[in-house]
């Protein structure tokens, strides 16, 4: 007897279509063995919406206006990506990769910075970047800083260019950058211009070969979020992909518990002092 | 707490022998096959001894060695080179590349035991 | 091939021996694609190129179009000076399958080292029929890293007919290479290769003797496990300890209870509690699930060092095999709980295993435990406190619910739950209303919860079924748990009630209650908010009203737009499922709503009635209709006519 005394169990055929209407939206695949997944958060909804089949729910999402779709998917993601997610890789980011590499560019005269966020999704993460650029670049006035979020999913780029996000999505980002770069949109927090203006978004798909070849002159690229949903040789495509569109030198970061290593070792390894990086 | 140890090599027999030999002795061992495999496992992981191989692929033990000295969180994280060289020249280049013992192939259990404990006081 | 083919494969070929680095790459990547074989000579160069990208490429290229060929143009790299390029071509000729395995054969007979071990590597990772055929001659090869490295890898892909072959280099003086031989031969198994393998099981040498006792492991056999269990029993077993103890749960979880061999608990149980507490934490975990694999009751007491281990696995691993081995004496846990000077831990698990007992002493114990003034064995006591306890304990409970402490008044919350006893509610109810601590009220209401559809005779039932745990509070706070039918007026008053949620619990009650009736059910459906107008709609269905209910539908729709689709949909399924020919009359308008989801539930419901007149009506729809609705339409005629 579940703690939600008033939510049905839900079979596993019925979550399908939900499955089915999730990936259709939002890119994400849940197997089989993920569905227990789901199931908790369609269960949250259901109740919250007074749902008592899971086919009535289904049509509320498919059909009911399009905001709960928006609800659900941020239940099932508000784990997966928010502001200033994995503070280690990003310290590793701004205060060693970058350093090094602005470094350079001061030396040769170059001003410009371009970032790529592979796998945006709602924007967090482009949008972080440019925060904690700002915040570690002591002649950021001098820099022209671009940069780029691209998603397979159209609505959530859509959702990233309004830029206005809840609480969930802020918790971990630091009192002092939250009050700087964010303002107080009706109980929800909106990302200033000056941070958006510097991002531009559009789709893009990673499996796509020739969309992945226009994407080219960047100093740092982030897959973080997506790859695992990937197999190995995908994986390598992907990362090949990017090694093609970044500028001799430039950075790739992706998530925690992937390795570039195994995937192409075209990439130098670059030891700092408290973290591990790959450039090209 | 069980202290880590990090097993370098590249042949899977030997890698084996000396983490059983140092399981025994009640250290958490973990295996990597190449310097290189070792670097990424080193900065995903605090390990307390490095035990490591000279002749592999990818990344020797001595360029493992010297990658481990340069870094802020490594640097003073004892490593004993394990090799099938015994010329005294060797053993120079390990020492200079930084490690703090260098043992000769095969190495007897008791010997390798014994040195990882007192390198851990 | 034509032309322009030949003229697209020609730039490529170009693009990949001049352009820059990223043409270079596309260019690669393009070939991989179109597997052209014309290009395999500026591939063969490409594995070289100074871009580790573009080699890469090349390698997958190269494995895209295969073929001996392949082979053929590349297998010379094998003895250059540059590492990177060895390596690749390796790989390359790995992934070419059997195709590479001539090529590679011969190479095996190349007089550079270096390129007989990545011979011999390439064969390995093909893992074919064919090229263990051609590893054989490996072995004879007079580098022991190599014939080492074959010897290993055969066994690993080899079938008994290599048990022969290799059993002949078991005479070999080479430390490594007897190594390598037995690994080879325990990984092929069978009783041939116990046989084989069981004389080094007293080498002198310490690396065979290890290297054989893993063997004995890989195995399998049950006479693996005798001579694993025999070692076990010695005195002077040492060093070898962990490797045994891995080696024997190897074999065991391979054999079928009844055929373990027999064993004599008294001689292994010295090494095994040593071993317990010993050795890395892999090894200390075998040994403590050998206590349970080997049924070795007699001897719990051995596992109790591990309760105070470090490793919270080991330590519930521990707790685990102590349960399911039911020991039949439980003073020395008793001991231990009572200990102060052991780790909270160890005395947690210690009134675990007492809690887990069916020995008649077990209620005795807890109830001391439930009565001390410590508070690690009151919480121990509470959080494992068993279904079947007697009264006595029960009554324990009631001054930890209150207690200042709040880990005890969340264990005893938790507790009650579980016992889901009806004495509990004149206790939880009061609690509930006080609790600030909300995962405490969480417990209390879950453990209400269980009370109440736990289905004896109780008053917490009516407060159940559709309610979340707020309503339930404000349910408990209006109408209380003694005997909620004699409060049938008030409930009634509420359906009055200026708040909305307060009228829903009135609807909520009544309908648990079985007490609803059709005046108030219509007073409902009249009500201006959605959400009551919803529950009236369910309430409708525990009517019952038989042929009254279309009447009733019908003036209920007339009497006003019925505004909300939620309250729509509601009343589509209840006319569903009514099974009444009529509802068509009421449903068929809905066909019409400008709610696309509104609409799509009106074509659900004439489906699931089944009735064909309604034909006509769906077919008209299907001119204007959207994706979603066209499939419900297609759908619904497709059954409908069929």
């Amino acid at each position: 007897m579940s703690m939600f005394a008033s939510s049905p169990p839900i079979e596993i055929s019925e979550l399908v279509p939900i499955r089915d209407l999730i990936l259709e939206q939002t890119g994400m695949f849940f197997e089989e063995k993920k569905f227990y997944f789901i199931e908790k958060r369609v269960q949250k909804r259901m109740q919250a919406t007074n749902s008592t089949s899971v086919r009535e729910y289904y049509r509320l999402l498919k059909l009911g206006g399009g905001d709960e779709i928006g609800q659900l998917i941020e239940e099932l993601t508000t784990n997966e990506t928010y502001f200033y997610r994995n503070i280690p890789q990003l310290q590793s980011f701004a205060e060693e990769a970058l350093q090094l590499l602005v470094e350079e560019k001061r030396k040769a005269g170059d001003y410009r910075l371009r970032i790529w966020s592979a796998a945006c999704s709602s924007g967090e993460e482009p949008y972080t970047l440019v925060m904690l650029i700002k915040e570690h670049l002591h002649d950021f006035a001098r820099w022209k800083l671009e940069v780029v979020g691209t998603d397979i999913d159209t609505k959530i780029i859509a959702k990233a260019q309004m830029a206005t996000y809840d609480e969930r999505s802020v918790k971990d980002v630091p009192p002092v950058v939250l009050n700087k770069y964010f303002e107080n949109q009706g109980g929800r927090h909106r990302v200033r211009p000056e941070v958006t203006n510097l991002v531009q978004f559009h789709h893009l798909n990673l499996m796509d070969r020739y969309a992945m070849r226009r994407m080219q002159g960047f100093d740092f690229a982030f897959c973080r979020n997506v790859l695992i949903y990937f197999d190995e040789d995908s994986r390598k495509k992907v990362v090949n992909g990017i090694y093609d569109a970044l500028n001799p030198g430039g950075f790739i970061f992706l998530g925690h518990s992937e390795s570039v290593g195994k995937l192409s070792g075209a990439f130098k390894l670059v030891k700092f002092q408290k973290s591990l990086s790959y450039r090209k | 707490m069980s202290k880590k140890v990090l097993v370098i090599d590249d042949s899977p027999i030997v890698r084996n022998l000396h983490s059983v030999m140092l399981k025994t002795a009640g250290f958490e061992v973990s295996e990597a096959e190449n310097g290189f495999d070792g670097l990424e496992k080193a900065m995903q992981s605090r390990y307390d001894l490095m035990v490591v191989d000279v002749n592999m692929p990818k990344m020797d033990g001595f360029t493992f060695c010297r990658e481990m000295r340069a870094s802020e969180e490594h640097k003073d994280v004892p490593i004993i080179i394990v090799s099938t060289e015994a010329e005294a020249e060797d053993k120079m280049q390990g020492f200079r590349a930084g490690a703090n013992l260098y043992l000769v192939k095969p190495v007897k259990a008791e010997q390798l035991i014994e040195n990882a404990k007192m390198l851990l006081q | 091939m034509n032309d322009e083919h030949r003229h697209n494969v020609n730039r490529l070929i170009h693009d990949l021996e001049h352009g820059d680095e990223t043409t270079r790459r596309f260019a690669a990547e393009d070939i991989e694609f179109g597997k052209n074989f014309e290009a395999i000579p500026a591939l063969s160069k490409g594995l070289g190129d100074s871009s580790i990208a573009v080699a890469e490429a090349c390698s997958a290229a190269l494995i895209a179009i295969g073929g001996e060929a392949v082979a053929e143009a590349i297998v010379s790299n094998l003895g250059s000076e540059d590492v990177r390029l060895r390596n690749l071509t390796s790989e390359v000729l790995s992934g070419l399958g059997d195709a590479a395995v001539p090529i590679l054969a011969n190479q095996l007979q190349s007089l550079d080292r270096d390129v007989r071990k990545f011979a011999v590597d390439s064969l390995l990772m093909i893992r074919s029929e064919a090229s263990m055929k051609a590893l054989v001659v490996a072995l004879d090869d007079n580098d022991v890293n190599i014939a080492a490295t074959a010897a290993d890898g055969l066994g690993e892909i080899g079938t008994a007919n290599h048990l022969e072959i290799l059993a002949t280099y078991l005479t070999t003086e080479d430390q490594w290479m007897k190594c390598a031989v037995v690994r080879g031969i325990a990984s092929i198994g069978g009783p041939k290769a116990l046989r084989l393998v069981r004389p080094y099981l007293n080498d002198e040498d310490m690396v065979v003797r290890i290297t054989s006792i893993q063997g004995l492991g890989k195995i399998g056999l049950v006479d693996s496990a005798q001579a694993l269990l025999e070692m076990l029993a010695l005195d002077d077993l040492g060093f070898y300890g962990g490797e045994v103890v891995t080696a024997l749960y190897q074999v065991l979880g391979q054999l079928e209870r009844d055929h373990f061999p027999s064993v004599e608990p008294v001689q292994v149980i010295g090494n095994l509690s040593r071993l317990v507490v010993s050795g890395a934490s892999d090894q200390r975990m075998k040994a403590i699930e050998m206590f349970s694999i080997l049924n070795l009751k007699d001897y719990a007491e051995a596992l109790i060092p591990a309760l105070g281990d470090d490793n919270e696995d080991l330590r519930e691993l521990a707790l685990q095999c102590l349960e399911k081995l039911a020991p039949q004496n439980l003073q020395p846990f008793a001991v231990l709980a009572r200990d102060t000077a052991k780790t909270d831990l160890e005395r947690d698990g210690a009134i675990r295993v007492i809690a887990s007992s069916i020995l008649p002493e077990r209620d005795a114990l807890l109830l001391e435990a439930l009565q001390s003034a410590d508070k690690v064995t009151i919480k121990g006591a509470l959080s494992y406190l068993p279904i079947n306890v007697g009264p006595a304990l029960s009554r324990e409970l009631a001054q930890h619910l209150t207690s200042e402490d709040l880990s005890l008044r969340l264990a005893t919350a938790l507790a009650m739950g579980r016992l889901a006893a009806p004495e509990f509610i004149p206790l939880l109810v009061p609690r509930l209303q006080i609790e600030s601590e909300q995962d405490i009220k969480d417990a209390i209401d879950n453990a209400l919860i269980q009370i109440g559809s736990s289905g004896s005779n109780n008053s917490i039932a009516p407060y159940i079924q559709s309610f979340t745990q707020e309503e339930r509070s404000i349910a408990l706070e209006l109408y209380g748990y003694e005997n909620p039918v004699s409060r049938q007026k008030e409930i009634i008053a509420s359906l009055g009630d200026q708040h909305t949620h307060i009228r829903v619990i009135g609807l909520k009650v009544l309908a648990n209650l079985k007490l609803l009736t059709l005046p108030i059910v219509e007073h409902a459906l009249a009500d201006e908010d959605p959400t009551v107008q919803v529950e009236a709609i369910r309430g409708l269905a525990l009517l019952n009203l038989g042929d009254q209910l279309i009447p009733t539908l019908k003036s209920y729709v007339e009497y006003g737009p019925v505004k909300y689709e939620r309250v729509q949909v509601e009343l589509i399924q209840l006319l569903v499922r009514s099974g009444l020919l009529e509802a068509l009359e009421i449903i068929k308008p809905f066909l019409h709503s400008p709610s696309t989801w509104i609409k799509i539930e009106a074509v659900e419901g004439l489906r699931a009635i089944g009735n064909s007149s309604v034909l006509p009506d769906l077919q008209e729809l299907m001119d204007d209709a959207d994706e979603d609705l066209l499939e419900a339409l297609e759908q619904a005629i497709y059954e409908l006519e069929g």
